[in-house]
């Protein structure tokens, strides 16, 4: 039922109207005029595509997106746990010398600037 | 006149659309292998992505991926003429064909439509249409949707699928009266 056919039933049909459903009636009758060729082209497309539906392909988008996020994890994981342990380090070194850990920081630096002088004593 | 009634299985839903859609690709392209890639395209999207729709979405469905292939070949169409530096086609913003009449007849001679060669000066009045109101025109009277179906199939207000419906029957008119003329001369 087309659009003219549903304001049948509840006015009688304008001049539009009935101009509007010759049209689409010459619009069905040159349905008629698609070749068989074109007719078994078109049968084989939607062969195709109905074929989707018994092997439907994997989604590419969500793989890759997969893929990206593996490799940012495998790649952040290590530096976040080798800065954790260092800092854990650090940490337990500063308890078991019961002292600040800025303070062992400061220790480091005179520690570097110990070797310092050691190699060149005329630094100073 | 298009048969409403909704088919059980997608494949039965497919076959009955096919020559329709394939009607609908060639009037806006007028390119037997485009129309036939741009069905097949579309077939692939709606068993894709919505074959275990309810099956009386089907019909919107195809026809708004239908309709948006066909948007989008004629965007491409449009950029490489273009580019070549042609003129570009028919369209609503550029050559809008817009018939003047205050109060519209509509009324065609029958004789008209008892022609053998009507079908083809139909056809032929239809592709001469701009893209959106041969859309609004096949939807809303080939496709028999109503005005809310074909404004969300076309992706626009309802608003201006009456308007691009009502230019369309009055070009389709007007083409279609000149016709008359020539076939009288």
């Amino acid at each position: 039922m087309n659009v003219s056919d549903k304001k049948s039933s509840s006015r009688p049909l304008t001049q539009q109207d009935k101009f509007a459903r010759n049209i689409a009636n010459s619009l069905d009758d040159s349905l008629l005029s698609i070749d068989s060729d074109t007719l078994k082209e078109l049968k084989e497309k939607r062969d195709i595509a109905l074929a989707q539906k018994k092997s439907p392909r994997i989604n590419a988008p969500y793989i890759w997106s997969g893929i990206a996020a593996a490799v940012i994890v495998a790649i952040a994981l290590p530096i976040y746990f080798n800065q954790s342990s260092q800092n854990e380090l650090e940490h337990d070194i500063a308890s078991y010398y019961d002292v600040d850990p800025e303070m062992l920081e400061m220790m480091d630096m005179l520690l570097v600037l110990g070797d310092l002088i050691e190699e060149d004593p005329d630094a100073i | 006149m298009h048969d409403v009634t909704t088919p059980s299985t997608i494949d039965s839903f497919l076959a009955n659309t096919e020559k329709r859609a394939f009607r609908m690709a060639l009037l806006a392209t007028k390119d037997k292998s485009e129309s036939l890639d741009i069905v097949q395209d579309s077939m692939m999207k709606l068993v894709e992505y919505y074959s275990d729709r309810d099956a009386s979405d089907w019909g919107p469905l195809f026809h708004k991926i239908l309709q948006n292939n066909i948007i989008k070949w004629y965007r491409q169409q449009r950029r490489k003429k273009r580019w070549f530096w042609q003129a570009p086609p028919n369209d609503e913003e550029d050559s809008e064909f817009i018939v003047q009449a205050e109060s519209p007849e509509w009324e065609i001679p029958d004789a008209i439509w008892e022609r053998s060669e009507k079908v083809d000066a139909v056809v032929n009045a239809v592709e001469q249409l701009a893209i959106r109101q041969q859309q609004a025109f096949l939807l809303r009277c080939w496709e028999g949707y109503d005005t809310s179906t074909t404004a969300e199939i076309m992706e626009c207000s309802e608003g201006s699928v009456k308007t691009h419906y009502f230019r369309a029957l009055q070009n389709l008119r007007a083409l279609l009266d000149d016709q008359e003329l020539r076939d009288v001369g």
